[in-house]
């Protein structure tokens, strides 16, 4: 039986890719990130399950099913889309009731949209600028990669948010307030400058536009210079305030 | 503080490991250091580096020690790799030292040592650079980034800087004293070799397959004078530019 630990090998070993999958698994699901905080080299997926089946009151075929989703995520690696959308269904099979990992995407009445949790607030932040300043650019989502086939959700094109003539953007926002930010931006950096993009066969100028929380200007300002050695034009700008 | 720009050709990439080992005799001042992965905030020791780089399958490293870091990254658009040594070669021995053990890989370009600093703003264009740092840029020449909206930004034209650096397609268009440039790259860019060598204010040393050009006794520090006259002049022998 797989060895939690392969999970957080994942997190702390693992490929940029990878990390970054967990890592937003994490951020949108409390459930294994709370799993990961009380977990010991002694555990598996058995005592994974196990601790959800406690928690959640599951029947032992529902257990059995997470059991098996969990098998295969690890199998598979939870960096890849298969393994992610089979950890998703494991989590997914086992709530009793819908679970709110993933907060509503408009803010509650005067809430802030840089209290929400990153994931809710980039979807937040996105679907705004969606409306506005990215009004005229094609959103990729609406976009057919010819190697992945019709539009699915976000994954036909996963590096790339945006794109008008020869310039594709992607779209991240940080609140440098927080930790790991400047880890993660190098990750995706480093993810856009390894990718060959290209507009009708033409390479494509790469464009990280990053929102930060008001005054966090100064603080991510180094990443401009990063992302200028590698070729990316990285636009920093706050949002709101 | 020397900083050290290397670059590769792009096959390279696929061999970040052979790339840390070939620096690792050179950094054994800081064996004992504890390391931090740039990618993921992960420590460990120095010395553990090369195991964890081969063990996932690292192509890009970005390895963060003694307020320095040293940085291997594919940018792909551009087919090389580069190697950047921050904030750790405290003299132009122990620069030299790190490049020698570089040059004879078959996948080496070209190679500068240059002031952090300088460097910095010869190649400042982004506004929120100067502003982050409280550097006066009102009397700099100014031009569009040329990107579409929401991205149009006025930026720093630094275009006829003597300190400039462009990414080219296989090379960086920068200069450097001293320097390293390979000959193939000569040939490439149709260099004549023998110009450069009787060029009198530069001292020009054949090490084989690389040429090592010093062009001042210092590394370049402004772009007035004397300096800036030696950099225009190897920038238009090398790059025609």
């Amino acid at each position: 039986m797989a060895d939690l630990n392969l999970i957080k090998d994942i997190v702390e070993y693992g490929s940029p890719k990878a990390r970054e999958a967990v890592q937003n698994l994490i951020n949108s699901n409390f459930e294994f990130q709370e799993m990961l905080a009380t977990a010991t080299t002694e555990h598996t997926v058995g005592d994974m399950v196990d601790t959800l089946k406690a928690k959640w009151n599951l029947s032992d075929a529902q257990a059995q099913e997470i059991t098996n989703d969990l098998k295969v995520a690890l199998s598979v690696g939870l960096g890849t889309a298969a393994g992610a959308l089979a950890y998703k269904r494991a989590i997914a099979s086992g709530k009793k009731q819908p679970q709110p990992s993933i907060p509503d995407l408009m803010p509650e009445g005067g809430k802030n949209v840089w209290d929400l949790e990153p994931r809710a607030r980039g979807r937040q932040i996105e679907s705004t600028l969606t409306d506005t300043d990215y009004k005229d650019w094609a959103r990729t989502d609406n976009l057919i990669n010819p190697k992945t086939g019709p539009p699915f959700k976000s994954n036909n094109f996963p590096v790339i948010d945006f794109q008008l003539e020869n310039n594709v953007v992607n779209l991240k926002t940080i609140d440098t307030r927080g930790k790991g930010w400047s880890y993660d931006m190098r990750t995706h950096i480093d993810t856009l400058q390894s990718s060959k993009i290209t507009v009708d066969g033409i390479p494509a100028t790469k464009i990280l536009d990053i929102r930060v929380q008001p005054g966090g200007l100064a603080d991510s300002s180094k990443l401009i210079e990063y992302g200028k050695q590698r070729n990316i034009t990285v636009i920093i700008k706050e949002f709101g305030g | 503080m020397f900083d050290i720009e290397v670059v590769f050709s792009e096959g390279l990439y696929d061999s970040s490991p052979n790339v840390w080992g070939r620096l690792v005799q050179q950094l054994n001042d800081f064996k004992e250091f504890e390391v931090i992965d740039g990618f993921t905030g992960k420590k460990m020791l120095f010395g553990e580096v090369l195991r964890y780089l081969k063990q996932n399958k690292r192509k890009s490293f970005f390895v963060e020690l003694a307020g320095g870091s040293i940085e291997f990254s594919l940018v792909a658009d551009k087919e090389l790799c580069r190697l950047d040594i921050k904030n750790l070669a405290n003299s132009l021995e122990m620069a030299h030292s790190l490049i020698a053990a570089l040059i004879d890989e078959p996948a080496f370009v070209q190679a500068r040592v240059y002031d952090a600093e300088y460097d910095r703003w010869q190649n400042a264009e982004n506004i929120t650079l100067f502003e982050a740092a409280n550097v006066e840029h009102s009397h700099l020449p100014k031009k569009s980034n040329g990107l579409p909206f929401p991205l149009t930004q006025e930026v720093v034209d630094i275009s006829n800087n003597p300190g400039r650096w462009v990414l080219r397609k296989g090379y960086i268009e920068a200069v450097g004293s001293p320097m390293w440039v390979s000959k193939s790259l000569l040939n490439s860019l149709d260099v004549d070799e023998k110009e450069l060598m009787n060029v009198d204010c530069f001292s020009v040393e054949n090490l084989g397959s690389v040429l090592k050009i010093v062009a001042c006794e210092q590394c370049f520090t402004a772009d007035v004078g004397i300096q800036a006259e030696r950099q225009v002049m190897l920038r238009k022998i090398l790059f025609k530019a």
